[in-house]
This record gives structure tokens, C-alpha cells and sequence, in this order.
């Protein structure tokens, strides 16, 4: 346990009685329960924290909040390990391990470092550069840029963690919660409006927990813990913390990230580790606060250069000393709180450095009053130093980059050049924001979603302004959501401290050789900015892209407002007319696994089962998708291989009886007056003349006249059909049929809705098939007069009722048998129960796909969207007798009636062995050389058991009149050429006499 | 009647699991078996003769509103969709809902459908209960949006459900798709599984539908 040499012995929010043991870059360290990973750092006396991403500069401990540029470490271990995490927002916790990036061997010794000898060959733009010329260059520069690029190192084992997804509504969401967030919280909340305030650190409170003032000042405390609990007894207010609003989306869609259990070494068990939540709301109020920026100067970027704000930040809510002797450089009066926290902890303060000629505020008075050196009309000309600061060289402003100036030994220097509000998402909202003179920032502009800024992100940054803002801002979104009248409750009546103006200091002259960094993530220097001014990138937009300004990990948190003011000067002019950066999604870095949420592994995608699923498992059955659904592709016997089960089942099809599981057929009751009706305009075939009891094959046309769908729909009563589609379109079938009815016919009588659901469905096919169906039917004569060819009947198998569809997709004798869902099962037994006695077999998806190639029956693979219904060898069925019907008048098109077509054919191996491959191209010759004209595809391809040689589907151009040519089939992925020879697409029993065998 | 064989058979194993809240477990989550599940669409615009028919039908009229459900002697009409609606009741030997509701239907603009099995029906309760539902489901399931007897076609992580909020305790009924079921029944369990959740027997869940 080392001794935390920098922990101040009294103050913080920290729990002392709560010590936590960590590492960092394996030395191990105490910190306690309260403190983040940087401030642990600090107390610790660990001042380099890592490399810088270009120039492998030493890096320190930077800010204490979201914004941080330089303190990025890689968190945890193995597969748990997360590069670029920054120090300033990790919760310690015990036993927590971390490690320094971008350093190698180690981050006292990178030899990466020497990157900076180099720097004058590493201008901004360079990698650019290294595109032109010499032309041949960039071959040579790639391996060492490639080995160069990126930060940190990503985990390569799978993540053991789990991530979630969740809706939330509300009618006032609060995004922040310091002062102005909960003031917002408590006026909307008091209306009884629904409240959802998210706060991206561990506690409530905001600024007010940095507040030496807050903690000793009664007022301020007693408002923030009676804010706290009147917003627990609010039964309709949730607070959420760990929660960062990263996004705003159109129509008040905002996305927060919930941090369940980063602050944990694991989560808790059945817990996620973030949860990504998509909040609806109607009215937003942003009260995200403010981001203090540096001041660019020679050597700023030097570990214990360290913005105001957050030294003031490590001395009162973590108890830590950030140095022993500090200089404060500002040019405004919040950074005087911070020489005078300074001193008020014992830490001498060398002197305030203040480029204004004086100030007239409360601070610097107190400051004046304590005794604290101000050097007003002063600059810090370069702070010196390598690992950390140890003197900075102070100047008066007239001399600045002309003498010499003072040397002030330190070990800690404060800056601070103002503050920006934090308008991310109300950028990404629609919102343009506006520079403000007064304040040298930019404030939130003219709303164009239902969202209102409060507090110091509405540039308003006393206490009482900020309460004050919110309280207001809270009264009225309410109101706009419908709760209460919108006026806000009074504000707390404090004293308001007076501050004088800041003097904008973009940047303080330097030598020529020092660098001055504006942008620490991405080793962005002003020097980089005026040479992408000189070489003409003078919009921001491509400023920004050539120099890589604020485009890390970061995104130019405390880069942005410099950069523009730096790229204003140069072009001298205004900020506002240089423009102003925009913010995306997301404000801070999110983890893709939370986007993902639950949806992977096995909740990637659903899967669907049919009533007869676990019978297929059960029965060893191999899978294969369709779409959701899990079918069997065949159900292999111990010791037999899939291809021979595939064999078997389809022998078994067409010798004796087979039983299929076919529930994944799209089932649409159509039903009413109108039925027939809609059944002739949808399907290109005529459907009002079909009995009842009878089934009929259906094709089904797009608008455009291809095939959409095929099925065979049943007409079960004289106002009723059951249609079926493929399994691969019954979702489109069914929307294709509504929106017909509801927008194109709406004046018919028919209701269709989906039965996929409700009827388990099998086929018993092959010639003993009526054999099995009689032992195992009740009620129904099965006898080819009773359930002739396209009959259907209605019967009891098994106890309970079934309905009876003479149908064969195989080309034998065959039944399809529905029957409701929860009673597949029992029927799907009893079927091969009575089947045993006939050696019945289940069949799969492969088997019963050779059984329909060898009958010629078309099938998705030939129905892909661009065939008509002559091309199927189908035109037959077109009805063009009918005066109307989906597709019909686009069938005259030239070229879906040009004869030359690709026309539905057969092939076959000249030599009747070698296996033909679906998606192969015929061409007539294969010895012409490229490109060779292709004249027909391959589609469906099988080895048939039946005749003994493989066989195919496919089309061919004027394939009709071709029958008996000899061409080839070309399959350049396997490099195989296969001679084949045309014949008819029905390959087996063209007469169709086994359906009635 | 011979018994059916729920989607859920073998999945849904009654007990405890996950990690149960101070006051129990967050999510009481069971099966509603046995369900006859009738819809009935109206043709056309005017459908007071068939809101007649099916209130002669079941005994339960349909709520005047859109996405509102009546209920009454264990019966329930949930609304589907503009013309549309569900007849939910406990199936009873001898007494067939759909051919109940096609007899009081038949002179009327209807269709009857019977979709008794194609939905799995669960009951999801519980004080998480909606806390749950809020990782899958996008609507706004708050007392104050979605009062009892509310009810609405929404989602369930991948699956398509129709959500009826039962009672204030709040319960919710989920109609998914038969075929989805067992997917979801996971989903569901996994998700459930922080605030402890209680799997009951389907003969253990009462109330009315």
C-alpha cells in the first residue's frame, strides 16, 4: 500500500474508510472509494499517463471530465479490455488494472517519441502528402504510416459481457444534472409531469460538488440536498446517473448510454454492462454545462499543464493536490477560485498570470486580498519542462516572442481561456449556435426541435443563474408538454458575484522551433493551423479535415472554439463568418456492443418452429433456414451420410411413402362476397370458376408482369379460399393482398389475414400414400372418387379435425394435411404410426428438392424476379381472357414477349456422370475467347436417385426450340466446364400418371 | 376435447430464477393455455351490425374507442386493427367460440377467422413488469398512456405481439405468433432474469382475459 503523497488530509467526497487497490502499468497504487482513476493518479503522484498520437509527446492529467484530450489508458484486462477509456471518468474501483497507450517499451522510454526529431516531415496534411509525388512513394511510406496510425489496442477475445437495449418515454427529459439540470427536474417535475433526468457522472450535483464554496456555504448545500430529496418523493421523476446523452435524433429521439456496470470490475450476474436507452420526449431541456478551454501557448501541452477547473475539481471533491507550487494563467475571473482553492490547501500559488490589464471582480479582489501575485497584462510565453512542468517563462504581453521573460519555477499550471457551453445535441438537434461576443463563445442558436438550453450551457454561469435558468426552463417544458402554467418557482435569492469581462487570447506568440497545441488528442498545433491557411484550406469544414482538428476521440472538445478563432485571425476575420463546426453523434465514445444489445448469438436473429419441431430434433434431423424458420433438410440414420440420407428419403418418395413437414407455407384465409373476385385480379389465373372443395394452382404476377409467387389455393366454401404462397414470400404475399385491399380496391368485400400461424402442415406423398391416409383418417372417403386430384376435404386424424388437400408438389400420389397448430404434432405421429406397416420415411427439404426438379416443378430458385410466367413454361396459365388482373398489362411489353427469352429447359451431362452446379452459365462454345456470349443459366441442379444421373433446371435462350443441342455448362468459380445436353424440364413421368399410381 | 400441446411445451418450467428484488420477484411470468381466439373482421365501413353481432355472439360488446379492449364473464374483445377485432375466451368443452360467433354473425358484414392456435399468449406481471417490456417494446406502456384495457400491435424485441394491459399491477397479456413463441419465451426469461423472475404454471395464472 503506498501512502497517497498527494492526498490532502481532510475535504473531498471521498470515502476514506473505503481504500481501493489498483494498478497502473502494473505498479500498484491505493486510491479510495469516490475517487476516478485520474484523480487516484494524482494522489498518487503519477503525472505521466501517456504518449501523445503523433508526436509520442509525454501526456499528463488534463481536465477532470468527459472532454479529456490526453489521460487515455486501456481499462481492465484480456477480453474485458477497453483502449482509449479516459482516466477522468472512471469510477476506481478495487483491483482495477490499466495501462498506458501509445508507448513502446515503456511510457518513461518511447522510442515513438522520436517521432518529434521528425516533426518539421510531419506538417499538418502530411499523410495527405504523401499521395503525390514521387507517384511511387506512398508504396513505401504505407507500412510505417499503417504501423504508426490509431491509439490503443482493442480486445480480442469475444466480450464476456452482456449489453441491453431499452424504450423510455417521458414528458420532460433533463439531460444534466448540476444545478441548472435538477432546478429544470424539480419546476417540471412539481407539475407532475413525467421527468427523466439523465446525469453522465456517479452523483447528482454538477459543478456544485467542485464548490469548496458548496460544501462550506450553506445556502448552496442545503439547496442541492433539498432539491435531491423533494426530487425522490416525486413519484413520476426518475433520476438516472451513469447516463450520458450521446445523441439527439430527429423528433426528440434521444440516446443515452447507461454505464450499469463500468464502475464494477464485472457486472453483477443477469445485469448488463451499459444499457442503451432510446428516450422519446416531447420536450427536451439541455442542461449539459460548460467546458473550460485552454490557452494555446509554447510547451501547453506539458504533463501539469492542467485546466483551472479541473485542479479546483482534484482539490475539492477528490482532496488531492494537484502540485505543490502552481501558477494560474487566465484571462478571465473564474480561474482566481482556483488560486484562491489553492491556496486555501496550503499549495503556494507563484502567481495569477492575467493577459487583462486588471479586473474589477470579486475574485481577483479576494485573490489580491489573500496575498496571491496577479501579473495582469501578462502571458505565459512557454511552460519548460519534459515529463512535467517545472517553470513556466511569463512575459508582459507587449514583449511577448520579442524577450525574454520571467522564469517561475512550478509544478502546476492552471489555465484557463473561458468557457464554451456545451451545445453537442443542440447541434445535433437542428440547432445552429450563435457566437457571443460578450461571453468569446458560441451559445445555443434558435431551436428547431422541442428542446430549450439552461444554465451554463445557455451561457449562463452564476449559481443562481444557472437554478434560476433551469427552474424556468423546467416550468415551460412542462407547460409545452401539458403540465402546469409555466411559471417557473422562485429562484433562490443569493448574492450574485460581479466578474469582469475576459480578454479573448487565442494564442500567445511563440518561438519558431516551440509548439503551441491546440488540439492534445490529435497533436494539432497553432503552427499546423496557419500552414493549412496558407495552402487555402481556409473553410473550417476542411480545416478540419486537413489538419485532423478535433477529429479524435474527443472530437475537439477543447480544441473547437481555439481552433476557429486561430483560423479567424488568420484570415482576419470575424469567428461567426469562419463559421462553426458541427457536432454528430456521438458526444462521447459509445461501444458498438451496446448497439447490438441482446441481439446476439442466438437472439441475433428469432428463430421459428414449427408445431413439429421438436420431433425433427429429436429425430437427429439436419437444419436448414428458410428465412426464420428451421426446417429439416433430411434426418440422417447413424453411420449414414447427409447425401445418402438425402438419397434414401427421396427413393423412399418414390417407392413407397414419405411424410414431410410443410408449415411454413404462407396460409391467407380470403374470405366475403367478393372473394372470387379478388382472387381473379390478383392471381393470373382464373380462380371464380373453381368448385368448392377444389384445389387449383395459382400464379401470381407483379405489377410489372414477373412471376411474384406461386401456391395452390383451395376454395373451402363458395365465400371462402385458403390461398398458399412460398415460404419465402408469405410475409410479402400478405402485404401485397392488403395493400391492394386497402388502398387499390378498397371497395371489395374480402378480408385476408394471415393463418400461417394456425394450421400445422405435412405432405404424404408417394404411392402408398393413400394406403397410410386411410388407416390413419376418420370420416373422409379417401378413395379417388371421394378425394379426387385437386380435392380437398375436411376429416379427423387422430381424434381431432383435419382438413385434406390432394396436392403433390413431388409428382406422386400425395396429401397435404392441415390441421391446427397445437395438434401437428399428434397427427404428424399417428400419420407415422399408421405409415409404419408401408416403411414410411420422413423427408426433408432435400430430398423433396429433387423430387420437384426431376417433375420440373419451378421453385424460388427459378421464380427470382425476372422471369414471366412463359418463361416458366407457364404462359398456358396466363388468362389474358380476363379483362383484368395484376401484371396483365405489362405483359405486352416488347420485351417480356420477345420469343428469344430465356425459356425454362432441362439439362443433362453429355456424359450422364459429372454433377451439374446451380448458378453455372451455358454457353455454346467454350472455346471462343472472352467474353464468351452466355446464352443460359443453371438454377436448380440434383443428383436424381430416380434416373440415375444428375440432372438441372435452368433457362435458355429460345430454350423451347432447342431440345437435343449440346452445349456447355461453364462454372468459372470452380473452373468446370460439364458438356451438356437440352432436354425437356420434366425429367420423369411427363405424362403425370404416378399422381393417380 | 383432446388436449393441445402448447408451443411452449418443455420451455416453460414453473419456479424461480434471476435476482429477485427485497419484495420478490419483479416479473411473474406465465402461459395462458387452452384460449379460444376468434377474429372478426368487419367489410366494409359500417360496423355496427357486426359490433351487434359479436356482442350476441360472446355476450361482451366491443369498446366504442380504437385500441381499447372490453371484457365481461371472462370473455374479452381486444381491438386489432380498424374493423378488427380478437375474441379471447377459456375454450369450453361442447361450446364453440367461432362457431358461436359465425352463427350471430351470419347475416352481418363479417368474417370469422379462428385463430385459436396461432397465438401463444403470456402473461407478463409484476412491479418490473414494465420495466421488461420497455427492453423490447417501443411503446409507451406508462398507466397514464396505456391505461387497463389499452391495447395495441407493437413489438417484442424480433417478434410481433398484440399487448393488452390486464391490470394495474401492472399485467400485460402478449399475443405472439405461435411460430415465435419459443424464441421469445427466451428472450423474455434472459430479460427478465435482473428482476427476478417467477415462472407459473398456466393453471396458476387466474384472472379474466
Amino acid at each position: 500500500m503506498s501512502a497517497q503523497p498527494f492526498r490532502l488530509p481532510a475535504g473531498g467526497r471521498i470515502d476514506r474508510s473505503r481504500p481501493l487497490a489498483f494498478r497502473f502499468d502494473g505498479k500498484p497504487y491505493t486510491g479510495f472509494a469516490g475517487d476516478s482513476l485520474a484523480a487516484a493518479l494524482l494522489a498518487n503522484g503519477v503525472r505521466l499517463v501517456g504518449r501523445s498520437f503523433k508526436y509520442h509527446r509525454p501526456r499528463g492529467i488534463f481536465s477532470a471530465g468527459p472532454e479529456e484530450p490526453n489521460a487515455l489508458v486501456r481499462l481492465r484486462r484480456e477480453a474485458r479490455a477497453e483502449p482509449n477509456t479516459r482516466a477522468t471518468m472512471i469510477e476506481l474501483f478495487d483491483g482495477l488494472e490499466a495501462e498506458s497507450q501509445n508507448r513502446w517499451p515503456s511510457l518513461g522510454f518511447d522510442l515513438g517519441a522520436t517521432a518529434s526529431l521528425f516533426a518539421p516531415l510531419l506538417p499538418a496534411g502530411f499523410y495527405y502528402k504523401t499521395f503525390m509525388a514521387p507517384r511511387r512513394g506512398w508504396m513505401f511510406y504505407e507500412r510505417f504510416i499503417r504501423a504508426a496510425a490509431g491509439m490503443g489496442r482493442a480486445a480480442e477475445a469475444p466480450d464476456p459481457d452482456h449489453y441491453e437495449k431499452r424504450h423510455a418515454h417521458c414528458d420532460v427529459l433533463v439531460v444534466g444534472g448540476g444545478p441548472a439540470g435538477l432546478a429544470a427536474a424539480l419546476a417540471a417535475g412539481r407539475t407532475g409531469a413525467r421527468v427523466l433526468l439523465v446525469e453522465e457522472r456517479a452523483e447528482l450535483g454538477g459543478a456544485l460538488r467542485r464548490e469548496a464554496a458548496a460544501i462550506s456555504d450553506a445556502p448552496a448545500a442545503e439547496w442541492l440536498a433539498a432539491t435531491l430529496a423533494e426530487l425522490a418523493s416525486l413519484s413520476e421523476v426518475r433520476l438516472l446517473r451513469r447516463a450520458t446523452a450521446f445523441g439527439y435524433y430527429d423528433h426528440n429521439l434521444v440516446a443515452v448510454l447507461e454505464r450499469v456496470a463500468d464502475h464494477l470490475p464485472e457486472p453483477p450476474p443477469h445485469r448488463a454492462r451499459q444499457v442503451l436507452w432510446q428516450v422519446r420526449a416531447p420536450q427536451v431541456v439541455l442542461a449539459t454545462g460548460a467546458i473550460e478551454r485552454p490557452l494555446v501557448f509554447a510547451g501547453n501541452d506539458r504533463p501539469q499543464v492542467m485546466l483551472a477547473s479541473a485542479a479546483r475539481a482534484y482539490l475539492n471533491e477528490f482532496a488531492v493536490a494537484p502540485g505543490t507550487r502552481a501558477v494560474v494563467f487566465t484571462n478571465n475571473d473564474s480561474a482566481y477560485a482556483t488560486a484562491l482553492d489553492l491556496r486555501r490547501v496550503g499549495i503556494r500559488v507563484t502567481a495569477v498570470v492575467d493577459p487583462r490589464e486588471g479586473s474589477g471582480g470579486d475574485l481577483p479582489r479576494r485573490a489580491r486580498e489573500a496575498g496571491i501575485e496577479c501579473r495582469f497584462g501578462h502571458a505565459v510565453l512557454a511552460a519548460r519542462g519534459r515529463s512535467r512542468v517545472s517553470a513556466v517563462e511569463v512575459a508582459s504581453l507587449g514583449t511577448a516572442g520579442h524577450e525574454h521573460g520571467d522564469n517561475l519555477d512550478c509544478d502546476l499550471l492552471c489555465v484557463s481561456g473561458g468557457w464554451s457551453p456545451t451545445l453537442h445535441l443542440h447541434c445535433q438537434s437542428g440547432g445552429r449556435p450563435e457566437w457571443n461576443e460578450a461571453l468569446a463563445a458560441f451559445v445555443p442558436g434558435r431551436s428547431k426541435q422541442a428542446e430549450r438550453s439552461a444554465g451554463a450551457a445557455a451561457g449562463a454561469f452564476a449559481l443562481v443563474d444557472c437554478i434560476a435558468g433551469g427552474l424556468r426552463a423546467g416550468a415551460e417544458a412542462a407547460q409545452a408538454a401539458g403540465f402546469g402554467t409555466g411559471v417557473a418557482p422562485p429562484a433562490p435569492d443569493w448574492p450574485r458575484e460581479s466578474a469582469a469581462p475576459l480578454r479573448p487570447l487565442w494564442s500567445v506568440p511563440a518561438r519558431r522551433w516551440l509548439k503551441s497545441f491546440v488540439d492534445l488528442q490529435d497533436d494539432v498545433t497553432a503552427g499546423d493551423i496557419g500552414l493549412a491557411a496558407r495552402e487555402g484550406f481556409v473553410s473550417v469544414e476542411h480545416l478540419k479535415r486537413y489538419t485532423t482538428l478535433g477529429m479524435g476521440t474527443d472530437q475537439g472538445k477543447t480544441s473547437n472554439v481555439n481552433g476557429l478563432a486561430l483560423l479567424a485571425e488568420k484570415r482576419g476575420e470575424a469567428i461567426p463568418a469562419v463559421g462553426v463546426t458541427t457536432f454528430r453523434p456521438p458526444y462521447t465514445p459509445v461501444a458498438i456492443g451496446s448497439f447490438a444489445g441482446r441481439e446476439t448469438g442466438r437472439h441475433f436473429e428469432p428463430i421459428r418452429r414449427t408445431a413439429m419441431h421438436e420431433w425433427h430434433e429429436s429425430a437427429g434431423a439436419a437444419w436448414i433456414e428458410a428465412g426464420l424458420w428451421l426446417r429439416p433438410s433430411c434426418y440422417p440414420r447413424s453411420g449414414e451420410s447427409e447425401r445418402e440420407a438425402i438419397r434414401r428419403e427421396a427413393v423412399a418418395v418414390r417407392q413407397g411413402v414419405g411424410l414431410v413437414d410443410v408449415s411454413t407455407l404462407g396460409k391467407i384465409d380470403i374470405a366475403g362476397p367478393d372473394a372470387a373476385a379478388f382472387l381473379d385480379r390478383v392471381y393470373a389465373n382464373i380462380f371464380s370458376n373453381l368448385p368448392v372443395g377444389r384445389a387449383r394452382y395459382g400464379l401470381m404476377l407483379r405489377e410489372d408482369g414477373i412471376v411474384f409467387d406461386d401456391g395452390t389455393t383451395s376454395r373451402l366454401a363458395e365465400q371462402r379460399f385458403l390461398m398458399t404462397t412460398t415460404t419465402a414470400n408469405a410475409v410479402r404475399v400478405m402485404q401485397h393482398l392488403e395493400f391492394l385491399l386497402q388502398t387499390v380496391w378498397p371497395e371489395l368485400r374480402v378480408a385476408a389475414t394471415s393463418v400461417t400461424e394456425q394450421w400445422a402442415a405435412m405432405a404424404l406423398a408417394g404411392p402408398k400414400s393413400r394406403d397410410v391416409l386411410a388407416r390413419a383418417a376418420e370420416g373422409v372417403d379417401v378413395s379417388d372418387a371421394g378425394l379426387p386430384h385437386m380435392g380437398v376435404r375436411d376429416g379427423r386424424i387422430a381424434g381431432v379435425p383435419v382438413r385434406i388437400f390432394r396436392i403433390s408438389f413431388s409428382g406422386e400420389r400425395a396429401y397435404e394435411i392441415n390441421v391446427p397448430a397445437d395438434w401437428g404434432l399428434r397427427v404428424w405421429t399417428a400419420l407415422l404410426d399408421a405409415g409404419r406397416e408401408s416403411g414410411i420415411v420422413p423427408y426433408g427439404m432435400e430430398a423433396m428438392g429433387i423430387l420437384r426438379i426431376e417433375k420440373g416443378h419451378v421453385a424460388g430458385a427459378e421464380l427470382d424476379g425476372t422471369t414471366t410466367a412463359a418463361d416458366l413454361g407457364l404462359g398456358r396459365l396466363v388468362a389474358m381472357k380476363k379483362p383484368d388482373f395484376i401484371g396483365r398489362h405489362m405483359l405486352a411489353r416488347p420485351a417480356l414477349a420477345d420469343p428469344r427469352r430465356p425459356r425454362l429447359v432441362g439439362f443433362v451431362p453429355v456424359d450422364g456422370a459429372t454433377r451439374l452446379r446451380a448458378g453455372a452459365q451455358i454457353v455454346a462454345d467454350s472455346r471462343v475467347p472472352p467474353p464468351v456470349p452466355m446464352i443460359g443459366r443453371i438454377t436448380s441442379a440434383a443428383d436424381s436417385p430416380t434416373l440415375g444421373h444428375p440432372i438441372a433446371l435452368g433457362f435458355l435462350e429460345a430454350g423451347a426450340s432447342r431440345h437435343g443441342e449440346t452445349l456447355h455448362a461453364l462454372f468459372p468459380l470452380a473452373d468446370q466446364w460439364v458438356p451438356v445436353r437440352v432436354v425437356d424440364p420434366v425429367f420423369y413421368d411427363r405424362a403425370g400418371e404416378r399422381l393417380h399410381g | 376435447m383432446v388436449e393441445r400441446r402448447s408451443a411452449l411445451e418443455g420451455a416453460a418450467r414453473p419456479g424461480d430464477f434471476g435476482t429477485p428484488a427485497a419484495g420478490g420477484p419483479g416479473v411473474i411470468l406465465g402461459e395462458r393455455r387452452s384460449l379460444a381466439i376468434v377474429q372478426v373482421a368487419a367489410l366494409g365501413e359500417r360496423d355496427a351490425a357486426v359490433r351487434g353481432g359479436i356482442a350476441a355472439g360472446c355476450g361482451v360488446a366491443p369498446a366504442a374507442e380504437a385500441s381499447r379492449a372490453a371484457r365481461g364473464g371472462g370473455t374479452a374483445v381486444l381491438w386489432s386493427g380498424p374493423g378488427r377485432w380478437l375474441v379471447v375466451a377459456a375454450e369450453q368443452p361442447g361450446s364453440d367460440l367461432a362457431a358461436r360467433l359465425e352463427a350471430a354473425l351470419a347475416t352481418a358484414p363479417a368474417v370469422v377467422t379462428d385463430l385459436g392456435h396461432a397465438r401463444t399468449v403470456l402473461r407478463v406481471s409484476g412491479p418490473s413488469a414494465r420495466d421488461l417490456l420497455a427492453k423490447g417494446c417501443p411503446l409507451d406502456l406508462h398507466l397514464r398512456t396505456f391505461p387497463v384495457d389499452a391495447c395495441a400491435h407493437s413489438l417484442l424485441g424480433h417478434a410481433g405481439t398484440l399487448i393488452h394491459a390486464v391490470d394495474a399491477v401492472p399485467s400485460f397479456d402478449l399475443y405472439l405468433a405461435r411460430s415465435y413463441a419459443r424464441s421469445a419465451w427466451e428472450w423474455i426469461e434472459e430479460s427478465a432474469a435482473e428482476y427476478g423472475c417467477r415462472v407459473v404454471a398456466p393453471a396458476d395464472l387466474t384472472g379474466s382475459g
